[in-house]
């Protein structure tokens, strides 16, 4: 008799509904209200998502063990659920603009959500795989999703290729995981592998899992396909893929390190050490020579990256409490990065027109003067980007260098501030343009002051990140607790 | 534990045998320039790994049948990223004309 | 010292193969020609260049071929077990199978199954 916990996976599930319905909708004849149709199925699935993941309640595991319900899961649901309904809205202009189908193109997208919803509830291996692949298949699909635009079809490509590669590091590791641990499930794994000293099939498995959680998450070294596979794809499948993709992998791999490789804090530790020092440096110093504003924030993702791998880093610590504070400041930062993140890229779009993105930061010279909301809520993601209080971005640096020092990992702070000093140079750079240049100076461009701007739904999107923003940053307590409740359900 | 893994000479043949896949898999996403050839290096990782999951599963005693399931896992994610692949390098060669990786090259800083 | 039997065999194996491939190119008459180097073809000249472009039709249907083939590996752990699961396992199956099914449904609504 199977044991299924239908209840788990209820957001699951209601979301994957929506997604089969909205492409079931595109095999009946068009009707004129087909598009509204298929907009209002994907909402419905995501409201449904949300309103099921209720309870804190203690952690449950079902499915023969291969999955979790527990405060880091829906803490991190919550997450992705939030950048899936903020990329919707985002989505349809580009979708119109663009002549792309809009069933397909929203399944794939809540097909990528069930996938990542799924990662950060896994609490097996074999899940954990499986659900890797199933947000990276319907991303490698999303990015390429405008076939006729070779830009596309070039960052589909770059990130399948880079993908696969990554794929393949992860499958291998885990491979020799289970074979060093005998088991597949998270629980017990520390014991079955035990100490790592002398032992190469653990300490090589579990290098090359976090080689390839490290490819997912855009970290330096493996960050070479980032720049170009986020300004090829369109700018809404970026956002939502930048935010939800580093939300969902570092939910899982916090909880594969700390909860099911406890034990094994030697061998991944200095890793993730040394991954979040490269990438906060690579990262920012990367962001500072571009003169996309796209292909800025790619860099500023990865940076981001390695701040929130700090946090991972830290919980290597040998001490309970410090491995708490380090995971709960890496869960908050990925939050707050959503929110922000999420917002400047859709502000590309908004700031531009339909056709016409805002690509360089010449587009966006005297941007203040047309558009004086657009500027100012662009301002405070800036202003939160580049950590400076009273934001959103400030609060998760503070949380996560805090825990650091306290973890001992000083030299990582250390590099986080300086690196964050970089960064404020080339996020201001985006408002001094927007309020201090004036559009004129830009060559070959016209300036049409009357030109349509784009759909006012990207506005709200937008307006909806700088408000989160700024609310994380104002009162980060609630926020703070509740990841501190998802960090501290993980120790085993 | 580890002399337990290494005494036994059926185990250590086939993860030699999944190791030297899996180079010779990485061997060919790197160095080929074909997008169907980067192709079937995954495959030979993907692959490597299966041989993995498959030994463990059959010479340590009480490790159970999940070694296996895995592998069947893995072979449908195989066949779902190929037709992935397949739809993305159909792309690529319609707005390239060719299929190579390095083809494809846009986007610079 | 077992394997300096192994290690002598190999030697002997090498050695005679490079032997015999250097006899043969020794003592052997060579005098090449184009006809020489085509590839046979029951005798009769060439048609046609052995690479020649398939339509990218055959590799779409064998893709859809293996996956939805593939799909079926796991109706075989069902079957085997059917009586045991009863009628949750049955339920779950449905599931699957309808899920699969509405991709097979998609994929031929959408054209994908037609030749031209």
């Amino acid at each position: 008799m199977p044991t299924a916990d239908w209840s788990m996976i209820g957001p699951v599930l209601a979301v994957l509904a929506a997604a089969l319905g909205m492409v079931a909708l595109d095999l009946f004849p068009r009707r004129p209200w087909h598009r509204s149709a298929v907009e209002w199925t994907a909402y419905l699935g995501l409201i449904a998502a949300i309103a099921l993941l209720h309870g804190a309640g203690e952690p449950r595991v079902g499915f023969g063990g291969a999955l979790i319900a527990d405060p880091l899961s829906r803490f991190m649901s919550l997450a992705i659920l939030l950048a899936t309904a903020l990329a919707v809205p985002a989505s349809l202009p580009a979708i119109a603009a663009r002549g792309l189908l809009m069933a397909e193109y929203l399944a794939l997208l809540l097909l990528s959500a069930a996938g990542m919803m799924l990662l950060v509830m896994s609490h097996d291996l074999i899940t954990m795989f499986l659900s890797v692949e199933v947000l990276s298949l319907a991303l490698y699909v999303l990015c390429g999703i405008a076939r006729k635009d070779a830009r596309s079809n070039e960052s589909a490509m770059k990130y399948f290729v880079l993908g696969a590669f990554a794929t393949g590091f992860l499958l291998y590791g885990m491979a020799l995981v289970y074979g060093a641990a005998g088991t597949v499930f998270l629980s017990g794994m520390s014991d079955g592998i035990g100490g790592t000293e002398g032992s190469v099939l653990a300490v090589a498995g579990v290098s090359l899992i976090v080689a390839g959680f490290a490819f997912k998450l855009g970290a330096a070294p493996f960050h070479m396909w980032v720049p170009d596979v986020y300004e090829g794809a369109p700018t809404p499948v970026t956002a939502f893929m930048s935010v939800a993709v580093k939300a969902a992998g570092l939910g899982a791999l916090a909880r594969l390190l700390v909860g099911g490789m406890a034990l094994q804090a030697d061998a991944w530790g200095p890793l993730a050490v040394f991954l979040a020092a490269l990438t906060m440096v690579v990262g920012n110093l990367g962001a500072l020579t571009q003169a996309s504003v796209k292909r800025m924030l790619a860099y500023s993702s990865i940076a981001h990256s390695g701040y929130a791998l700090i946090g991972v880093a830290s919980a290597a610590s040998p001490e309970a409490t410090y491995a708490v504070a380090g995971i709960s400041a890496a869960l908050f930062y990925a939050a707050a990065y959503l929110v922000m993140t999420l917002g400047a890229f859709v502000f590309l779009m908004f700031a531009g027109r339909p056709g016409q993105e805002a690509e360089t930061y010449d587009h966006l010279a005297g941007l203040a003067r047309r558009r004086p909301w657009a500027a100012a809520l662009m301002t405070v993601l800036m202003v939160s980007l580049a950590g400076i209080p009273p934001t959103a971005g400030f609060i998760g640096k503070f949380v996560l260098f805090k825990a650091a020092v306290e973890a001992g990992q000083v030299g990582l702070a250390v590099i986080g501030v300086i690196t964050s000093a970089v960064g404020v140079y080339y996020y201001l750079r985006v408002v001094v343009v927007m309020y201090m240049h004036e559009p004129e100076e830009v060559p070959g461009r016209k300036v049409e002051p009357e030109a349509p701007p784009f759909d006012p739904n990207l506005g709200w999107v937008v307006a909806i990140g700088a408000a989160l923003t700024l609310l994380l940053g104002v009162y980060p307590t609630i926020f703070l607790n509740f990841s501190r409740a998802a960090a501290s359900t993980l120790l085993p | 534990m580890t002399d337990y893994l290494f005494s036994q000479r059926p185990l250590e043949n086939l993860l030699v045998l999944s190791a030297a896949l899996f180079v010779l898999g990485l061997y060919t996403i790197v160095t080929r320039k074909n997008a169907v050839s980067v192709l079937m290096g995954v495959e030979l990782v993907l692959n490597a790994a299966n041989v993995n999951f498959v030994a463990f599963s059959q010479y340590l005693p009480g490790r159970g049948i999940h070694g296996s399931m895995f592998t069947i896992f893995v072979i449908l994610l195989a066949a779902a990223e190929a037709a992935v692949a397949l739809a993305i390098i159909i792309g690529i060669y319609q707005n390239f004309g060719r299929v190579d990786v390095d083809q494809a090259d846009l986007m610079k800083e | 010292m077992e394997w300096a039997i192994v290690a002598l065999y190999a030697g002997a194996v090498l050695g005679l193969g490079v032997a015999f491939l250097a006899a043969s190119r020794l003592l052997g008459p060579s005098r090449p020609k184009p006809a020489k180097s085509e590839p046979y073809e029951c005798g009769v000249p060439l048609q046609a260049e052995s690479r020649i472009r398939m339509s990218v039709h055959f590799y779409l249907v064998a893709i859809l071929f293996i996956l939805f083939d593939i799909e079926t590996v796991f109706l075989i752990p069902w079957a085997v077990l059917h009586r045991q699961l009863g009628a949750a396992g049955l339920l779950e199956m449905g599931i699957f199978i309808s899920v699969v099914g509405f991709g097979l449904v998609y994929v031929w609504r959408r054209g994908a199954l037609e030749w031209e």
